[in-house]
């Protein structure tokens, strides 16, 4: 029969990849037994060195070593499943057989190693921060800039280690110099017109796995799906402590408001939060919830998470990388002259554009002249129906600009053209352009409750629930309309005590770090 | 003579340490190979289940099928054939 496909047939490793499994071995061993035996153990070969790692953490039942055992063996951390499957196999073989227990169970985890040709470096001493998203990719909305902001303000002022997921998600390894730049240095780098960034991955990039043992780990994003389980396998077994930030529930607690699938990832991402020692929320509001979840998984015997409250900053929003070069023109609608209500934020359910557009209508047919300007994307499957609405108004004559897409530098001159922003979320746990726009001096109309009610508290905000339209409509007439209000408003917005996110930077390692650092085990 | 005996004793009391001490790396020897052809073996597994995986994912059947697989992901109540929590 002709051969059509090739077929794979299993080869003897090679020698670079069994020279790698014998210095990852070495570097766990010198940590876990008595480091001069390390040289002649090595000299036996790496089924020797392995064997008596094995033999040694079936003596000793520690967790953290067979966690660490099993990255070193793999390149690949363990996921929940396959700890467990190694340490009871452990559990029940005789000394001689140990070795092959482990590797009988790592076997059936049809987890596909694809780091085996990599080195480790085991960090015992400084916090590793994961940062995967941001290295990654240019995206820089809401989390990635509260990481970035962070990161470029802790890098240099703090001992740190910054890691993102390997090839395959088996693990956390280097950032290349690019992925660092994208991390700690975002404004240059955003600066940088695209032809001239460099390749990536760099030529001859061989990244090292970066291994916790013993030390702090910190989540500043919110781990993808894919990362769950061995992050929750880190938190339970590896010895270290584990601190994240807390951005929000929503997906769970409003999940009659979030796209289908969403709810049930967060549910998986929760997995990493009970198992975590300490979170830092966004708020006072988001701590409460991170704070009753844990309260709920103390049900299982778990120790509770600390969780504390690390308000984030209010701040203008930097300009984007077009000041340097042209900025599209703005598509604008309505008469130029009139005020501009500005609406920032995805498009979404809980963010509440229909209640805008509906109370914007209500008011332009009580004969109010104002523009309305939404900046910010979605999923269609809510995007339609504002599509709809805003096509709608515009052929009724009224002026409704809609913006996808739009850059830094859009987004700051809408700010500072804006008469007033608005933000009726439902469901926040922060509510960012609440205080962009009171940074900016710009009266925002938001929500009396959660998270934008504790921003509203320091002035320059009218309250409103936004379940109920006709408060919304009020709120937007009486700004309007009165401009004493406004006026009132924008001084209280102007006299607001600063926080930048040089303050939200060492307010978040002085809470989040640091008690960490103390608590080491 | 007494004492010539008793170095002789020793000296094959010596011999016989140096023969079971070479019989004991030799052994020793033998088991490490055991061991590190083990885990040659599970190494190469290891590498090819990996390849294997990629080489499969590359395939034009499994390209033209992501959407269906998309689909079967939303599904609600799906066993993920996980074990553990």
């Amino acid at each position: 029969m002709p051969s059509s496909y090739d077929t794979l047939r299993p080869q003897p490793p090679s020698a670079q990849t069994t020279a790698a499994l014998g210095r990852r071995l070495a570097s766990a061993a010198r940590v876990l037994i008595d480091a001069d035996a390390v040289g002649q153990l090595s000299a036996r070969g790496n089924g020797a060195l392995a064997d008596a790692l094995a033999r040694h953490i079936q003596r000793s039942k520690s967790d953290r070593q067979l966690w660490l055992f099993l990255v070193a063996l793999t390149a690949s951390f363990p996921d929940v499943d396959v700890f467990l499957e190694a340490r009871r196999a452990l559990g029940v073989s005789s000394p001689e057989f140990a070795l092959s227990a482990v590797l009988e169970s790592v076997q059936q985890s049809f987890h596909p190693l694809e780091c085996l040709d990599y080195d480790l470096d085991i960090v015992v001493d400084v916090p590793v921060v994961d940062v995967d998203f941001c290295a990654k990719y240019n995206h820089n909305t809401g989390i990635q800039r509260v990481v970035r902001e962070t990161l470029s303000r802790w890098n240099g002022a703090h001992e740190l280690v910054l890691a993102c997921w390997s090839a395959g998600d088996n693990g956390l390894r280097q950032l290349s110099t690019v992925e660092r730049s994208r991390v700690v240095d975002w404004d240059a780098w955003k600066q940088t017109p695209e032809s001239a960034r460099p390749a990536e991955p760099p030529p001859g990039f061989r990244p090292r796995l970066v291994v916790p043992y013993g030390t702090i780990v910190l989540l500043p994003e919110v781990a993808r799906d894919g990362y769950w389980s061995a992050l929750s396998a880190l938190a339970r077994f590896s010895g270290n402590r584990v601190g994240m930030i807390g951005y929000d529930t929503i997906p769970i607690a409003s999940a009659d408001l979030i796209a289908d699938g969403e709810s049930e990832k967060f549910a998986k991402y929760l997995s990493i939060v009970k198992n975590a020692d300490r979170i830092a929320a966004i708020s006072a509001s988001a701590a409460g919830e991170f704070r009753g979840f844990a309260r709920a998984a103390s049900a299982q015997g778990i120790p509770e998470t600390e969780v504390v409250s690390v308000p984030l900053a209010v701040q203008t929003p930097a300009r984007g990388s077009e000041s340097a070069h042209r900025s599209a023109p703005i598509p604008r609608t309505g008469r130029p002259s009139s005020k501009l209500v500005l609406m920032v934020g995805n498009q979404e359910a809980r963010k509440n554009n229909l209640a805008v557009l509906f109370a914007a209508e209500s008011l332009w047919r009580e004969g109010i002249d104002f523009r309305v300007r939404m900046i910010g994307g979605g999923k269609s499957a809510y995007t339609r129906f504002v599509d709809s609405e805003v096509k709608r108004l515009k052929s009724a004559g009224h002026g409704v600009e809609l913006l996808r897409g739009a850059s830094d530098d859009v987004l700051v001159d809408s700010y500072a053209e804006a008469y007033c922003t608005v933000f009726p979320s439902t469901h926040e746990g922060f509510g960012l352009p609440v205080a962009e726009s009171l940074a900016m001096g710009v009266p925002s109309i938001t929500t009396g409750y959660g998270s934008t009610l504790e921003i509203a508290v320091g002035g320059g905000c009218l309250t409103v629930d936004p379940r109920d339209d006709r408060q919304l409509i009020d709120a937007l007439r009486t700004i309007l309309t009165e401009p004493g209000v406004r006026e009132r408003l924008a001084g209280e917005a102007e006299a607001r005590p600063p926080r930048d996110w040089n303050d939200y930077a060492a307010d978040l390692w002085r809470d989040l770090v640091e008690p960490l650092e103390r608590d080491k085990r | 003579m007494p004492e010539d005996l008793e170095l002789e004793r020793l000296q094959a009391l010596e011999n016989r340490v140096t023969e079971l001490e070479a019989e004991r790396d030799r052994l020793q020897g033998e088991l490490d190979a055991v061991l590190n052809r083990a885990t040659d073996r599970w190494l190469s597994a290891a590498q090819f289940e990996s390849k294997a995986l990629a080489a499969m994912q590359q395939t034009v059947s499994w390209r033209v099928t992501k959407p269906l697989r998309a689909v079967r992901s939303f599904q609600p109540g799906r066993l993920t054939g996980r074990r553990n929590g």
